[in-house]
């Protein structure tokens, strides 16, 4: 008997019609999120003088600026895309999830691979028409708007939301074919998401109970943990974009996805739909890999207590009560708090003992000091960048340190009587030859010996040439610190930029630091400064005198908060031939100032208002150096300022 | 002609098929009976390709149903819970089985809705369980398949709904030789319309016989006997004695025992027509299901 083809174009303009709520919705919420509040945003970049001592005018004004409403939208689009493959695929694989529908699709003359395959591509279709119409209208703003510039910046979003849609999509599909529940299917692909991730900072910070002299949360580090879960890299890939090797890697991984879904989706038992999983050994898996986590989870609520017995107690609890809370949700049976008992029982021997591992450190894993022979390199981070140290000298007297802090630690504290009578803190990475590293964690108190071996180490031969001159990149000082004014001592704000004055200032830094920082009578904080995002505060006794004069001759006088005033324009610009007003996020050079009248007035302007907010003007102070006077991302200010002058 | 050969199909370790086998004819009726759990749902869902039997086969015309949509498009399944998309109409899923089925009939459908007064564009989670039921019934009807799989087809219909369901279902027969197969619980219903019947208990085919058949073979009898009278000679499934009138159920020829009890002489003999449902009754005590055991 020959059989019409029934034709898979009907079955699928079926499936979308059915779909279609979900594609409104998603239309409706993609035009929301990026063409309108593209429109929105860009309708208030409105070029108007700006009265520069109104701070919510200046707000206004600089607060649409294309390149941050494109970054805003693309934003959007790649979470929302993200979010709308899980819940597509929720829908799209709902049939399977509910056994009456199951059993109507099962009985129909279309084959089960073909239904999957019609149900998948309409839930793909619905996210490709919303975000293709989205993206469209979006273009069109842009175009209007005079932003036509920016199509490349969207489009690139655009691709990285498409691409993350497919990734998600394909991930929760995948786990729809091990689930016969919707809710379950959700629930697991959150799971799926954030396990790995959740469960390391859970077992670090286990660890981290025991391990007092190991800095756990080195191992914590936000490179690995994109490594660990996709929803980390799909956050960092919206600064970090991703490499062409990456995607590939991702749109395989979304293949390789699709295809076991189908491969599963042969075996899948469809009598089990409306269980919570359709196959019992998932289950099972599931259950135990979920117990870990919830144990170290609730054993984290008592770890507060601070007491071993306590913290015992909270591991107990937190397995016993999540082992049957997942019985009861896995087998949708309020009465099986106890199945598989036994199961349980091995979990727990296998978790008591590496509980009692840990308290006991046999292995004495915690105090362990790799040999000099053994480090390649080691690095100090005190308030500073880390200072990486390879001379064996410079280990030798990091190793000493180290190992006298940790004696000193292990005598003074324990997880039952932790006291904390302060000192410093700080980190060594050990990198090892082998390739491995290890991270101490090192508190030390304020004594002679303690100051001894700081002196030691500072005063080494290592720390003279690459320390300080890791500062030699330092171009422009901006710190606050002790003058002297009429007999009385103020703290106020100065900004170094000449190269003779850095030079100074940097002499004047190496001698306040050197060997004094862990001093007892290290005296008052008299200078403190930023540099590559960390606080320097500078403790200063012997040159004292020297250090206030110098700050008190190059201070900016009277100033507002911590600019420049408008006394010491002169001064100030003094050298300075050209300000190049740069896009700062895309590296845009915009223009290039070179009148001193015109650089004057952009200087004044700038005169008053929180720098960091809203200046993104780079001033050259000759052809090949560029000096960063104002320091943020939107530029938007100093366009409006310099149309205002024409 | 439907042959289900050896079948068996279990949940887990609950074996709800246990070699079942069965044949039935084309343009016929049949009725699938059984106790609660005994495998009827099971079975026609194995029928109809929804499961796929761990052993044994099942096959229309001599071809395997699991995964074959030539001979899926063949036969139309009906639920004992019915599935409509949500916020949908009858012409809705009208269009959903017209996609599916090719052979979907709109004439039909529109007629049997208006025989049925169901409106065909309102939503179908306005109507009533047994309106629902209706639409599910038209839907399959429509879709012009040579079989019909029926799940307690007749659950939650009224009487006259379900006479007209019953005198539907029999012209369709008797004019496009539909083969039509019920599982049901209602044996009154079934007795009407079927022609043949299939017995499960605990997953096995306990009884497969035409309905006709079945009737001769087991037998209703009301006498009062001589004291003293043996009826060893008897295969007596059930006896309830009231006074000196016994009332029991014998299996056997009609004739045999006709002149068995002709030779003791009764006070009074009388044979009265078995219902199917006696017949079940019968058929399921003599396979060690007791009814009174279950309460």
């Amino acid at each position: 008997m020959k059989l019409p083809r029934i034709s898979d174009k009907n079955l699928l303009f079926n499936q979308v019609k059915r779909n279609f709520p979900m594609l409104l919705l998603f239309m409706i919420i993609f035009l929301l999120a990026i063409p309108l509040c593209t429109m929105i945003s860009l309708g208030q970049d409105v070029l108007y003088p700006v009265n520069f001592s109104d701070y919510q005018d200046y707000v206004n004004a600089v607060q649409a600026y294309g390149a941050d409403v494109v970054k805003g939208v693309g934003y959007a689009a790649v979470i929302l895309s993200a979010m709308m493959g899980v819940f597509a695929a929720c829908s799209v694989s709902r049939y399977l999830m509910n056994r009456t529908s199951a059993v109507l699709f099962g009985s129909l003359p279309v084959r089960r691979e073909k239904q999957l395959a019609i149900h998948f591509s309409a839930g793909a279709f619905c996210y490709a028409a919303s975000f293709i119409v989205a993206s469209l209208v979006q273009l069109l703003v842009l175009a209007a708007k005079g932003y036509a510039g920016y199509f490349p910046a969207y489009l690139s979003y655009a691709g990285m939301g498409v691409m993350w849609f497919l990734l998600f999509y394909a991930l929760t599909l995948f786990i729809g074919m091990v689930c016969g529940m919707s809710s379950m299917q959700f629930v697991m692909t959150g799971v799926a998401v954030f396990y790995l991730p959740a469960t390391w900072a859970l077992m670090l910070s286990a660890v981290d109970v025991f391990y007092v002299n190991t800095d756990l949360t080195y191992y914590f580090s936000w490179d690995f943990n994109k490594l660990l879960s996709p929803a980390i890299r799909m956050i960092e890939c919206l600064e970090k974009p991703l490499g062409f090797i990456e995607v590939i890697v991702y749109l395989l991984v979304s293949v390789l996805l699709i295809v076991f879904a189908g491969l599963i989706f042969k075996k899948r038992n469809h009598a089990k739909a409306g269980q919570p999983f359709v196959f019992d050994r998932v289950a099972s898996v599931v259950k135990y890999l979920l117990l870990l986590p919830a144990t170290l989870a609730v054993g984290a609520l008592f770890a507060v207590l601070e007491d071993t017995l306590w913290l015992a107690v909270g591991f107990f609890l937190g397995g016993f009560l999540s082992f049957m809370l997942l019985n009861v949700l896995f087998t949708k049976n309020t009465r099986a708090f106890f199945h598989h008992f036994k199961g349980f029982c091995i979990y727990a021997v296998s978790f008591t003992v590496c509980f009692l591992v840990l308290a006991v450190d046999p292995f004495k894993i915690d105090d362990y000091i790799p040999e000099i022979d053994e480090v390649k390199s080691a690095q100090v981070n005190l308030w500073g960048p880390g200072v990486e140290f390879t001379a064996e000298e410079s280990i030798d007297n990091i190793n000493k340190l180290v190992k006298y802090a940790t004696a000193e630690q292990k005598s003074s504290t324990s997880f039952n009587n932790y006291t904390y009578n302060g000192g410093y803190y700080f980190r060594v990475v050990y990198k090892l030859k082998s390739g491995l590293s290890i991270c101490k964690d090192v508190r030390i108190q304020e004594t002679q010996h303690a100051e001894k071996y700081f002196a030691a180490l500072f005063n080494g031969e290592e720390i003279t040439e690459a320390y300080w001159q890791s500062f030699d990149k330092l171009e422009e000082i901006d710190a606050q610190g002790l003058t002297y004014h009429q007999g009385s001592y103020e703290y106020e704000s100065f900004l170094l930029a000449a190269e003779d004055k850095v030079q100074t200032f940097k002499e004047l830094y190496k001698k306040a630091c050197g060997g004094r920082i862990m001093a007892e009578d290290r005296g008052p904080v008299i200078l403190s400064f930023w540099y590559d995002n960390y606080e320097f505060p500078i403790y200063l006794h012997e040159d004292f005198e020297e250090c206030v004069q110098f700050l008190t001759q190059n201070a900016l006088n009277k100033v507002t908060g911590m600019l420049p005033s408008k006394d010491n324009v002169d001064v100030y610009l003094a050298g300075i031939n050209s300000v190049i007003v740069y896009d700062e996020q895309y590296e845009e050079k915009l223009d290039q100032i070179e009148d001193p009248q015109m650089i004057k007035q952009m200087y004044l302007a700038s005169v008053g208002f929180d720098r960091s907010r809203f200046f993104s003007v780079q001033i050259s102070a000759s052809q090949e150096q560029r000096v960063e006077f104002i320091n943020s991302s939107d530029l938007r200010i100093f366009s409006s300022f310099l149309i205002t002058q024409e | 002609m439907i042959e289900i050969k050896e079948v068996s199909l279990d949940y887990g370790t609950f074996k709800a098929l246990d070699k079942v086998s069965l044949t039935i004819v084309d343009g016929s009726v049949c009725g699938l009976i059984g106790s609660n759990g005994s495998g009827k749902s099971t079975l026609l869902r194995a029928m109809c390709g929804v499961f796929k039997p761990k052993s044994g086969e099942i096959s229309y015309d001599a071809r395997p149903v699991y995964e074959n949509d030539e001979v899926k498009s063949q036969l139309v399944y009906l639920s004992d819970e019915q599935y409509y998309f949500p916020h949908c109409t009858m012409e809705d899923m009208a269009q959903f089985y017209a996609s599916v089925y090719k052979g979907f009939v709109y004439e039909r459908f529109y007629a049997l809705a208006k025989k049925f007064g169901l409106m065909v564009d309102r939503k179908i989670n306005t109507f009533s369980k047994g309106m629902m039921k209706q639409a599910s019934i038209i839907l399959a009807l429509s879709c012009d398949t040579r079989y019909l799989l029926c799940d307690e087809t007749f659950d939650g219909l009224d009487p006259v709904i379900r006479q007209s369901v019953k005198a539907i279902l029999m012209s369709e027969v008797a004019d496009r030789g539909l083969t039509v197969i019920i599982a049901s619980h209602n044996l009154r219903e079934l007795e009407d319309i079927c022609d043949h019947i299939a017995l499960l208990h605990k997953g096995k085919t306990v009884l497969d016989k035409d309905i006709y058949e079945a009737k001769t073979e087991v037998h209703k009898i009301q006498t009062v006997l001589p004291a003293g009278a043996s009826l060893s000679g008897l295969k007596v499934v059930r006896r309830e004695d009231r006074g000196s009138l016994s009332t029991m159920i014998i299996k056997g020829a009609k004739s045999e025992i006709e002149n068995y009890f002709a030779m003791m002489n009764p006070k009074f003999f009388e044979i009265i027509p078995l219902t199917l449902e006696e017949i079940f009754i019968t058929e399921m005590e003599d396979a060690g299901y007791e009814v009174t055991e279950n309460f």
